[in-house]
């Protein structure tokens, strides 16, 4: 059975999705700080970089250097952007999550409700 | 830095009155010569003014303005030359001065300075200015608003995390068979 070649791993998608989010805005720390509220848990600055830096070099994402400021101690921000090819990813992997779920009772709505 | 018991003092009724100086140990309380209430000095960026006449405050309490009063921009100006020589980033400090805008310093608070010399050596030259810089921005904020216990908490937490995460997994790997196999031997 084929499966689809650009299905992300869960932290893959929130931080693609919280860069999403950010449109212009989407730079390290604010990456994290979404992903983190979101989910509820810790999340390390370094797992949000590495994760971008595996994503960039998969072409899902494009990163440039932004301006430094002194609340950063005089050091630039580096930019994200998701490109075509992260958001096809995206879709890509909720198609495989939908057709995995297909006739599985789990009990409740996926919409939020109860079943 | 010491983070020893703070020195409270009681605000203005008014919150936008800026006619009372007041710091806490570890918050700066900012004004600006030009702004009549705590909105418009916001706006105009921060600044920092010295009580005229005493010692620099800052040397006395190993980082932290204890308190600030209004002062004109006279008095200000002279402060500031010499505020600028101190805040030079020494160890007891705990502060880097980051510039001198022309009515005002902007000071930033310093992490943990191992915990951050560890993450600037475990980096590429490539990532250190941007995940070094992303945690100093975050640092700040919650210096301010949970003060420096739980910040620098957090910063070595964040330092940790980041740390397992940049690590290579071939070498994570490595590290964890080579434990296992030490455990295995001294069964």
């Amino acid at each position: 059975m084929n499966t689809p070649k650009n299905t992300l791993g869960s932290f893959e998608e929130f931080v693609l999705f919280a860069t999403l989010r950010l449109g212009e805005q989407a730079y390290g720390a604010k990456i994290r700080q979404t992903v983190d509220e979101a989910t509820g848990r810790s999340v390390s600055i370094g797992a949000v970089y590495a994760t971008l830096d595996r994503l960039e070099r998969k072409g899902f994402v494009r990163s440039w250097q932004g301006e430094a400021t002194p609340e950063r101690g005089g050091r630039a921000k580096r930019y994200f952007r998701v490109e075509g090819a992260g958001v096809r990813a995206l879709n890509e992997t909720r198609a495989a999550r939908n057709k995995l779920m297909e006739g599985v009772n789990l009990g409740f709505d996926p919409a939020g409700g109860v079943a | 830095m010491s983070d020893n018991s703070r020195d409270h003092r009681s605000r203005a009724d008014a919150p936008d009155d800026l006619s009372h100086g007041e710091a806490e140990r570890s918050r700066v309380v900012l004004f600006s010569f030009n702004a009549s209430t705590r909105s418009e000095a916001d706006e105009q960026g921060p600044i920092y003014a010295v009580r005229p006449g005493a010692d620099l405050i800052v040397k006395a309490h190993k980082g932290w303005l204890e308190s600030a009063v209004k002062v004109t921009p006279v008095e200000f100006y002279e402060h500031v030359s010499l505020l600028s020589k101190e805040l030079s980033g020494g160890p007891d400090t705990g502060i880097d001065l980051m510039y001198v805008r022309h009515h005002g310093i902007s000071v930033q608070p310093a992490p943990p300075r191992l915990a951050e010399r560890v993450l600037y050596l475990a980096l590429s030259k490539k990532a250190r200015e941007n995940l070094i810089g992303d945690l100093a921005e975050e640092y700040a904020g919650l210096r301010v608003r949970h003060g420096v216990r739980f910040a620098n908490l957090w910063y070595r937490k964040q330092v940790c995390g980041s740390l397992l995460s940049l690590v290579p997994r071939a070498i994570r790997w490595g590290l964890l068979a080579s434990a296992v196999e030490w455990v295995r031997r001294q069964l």
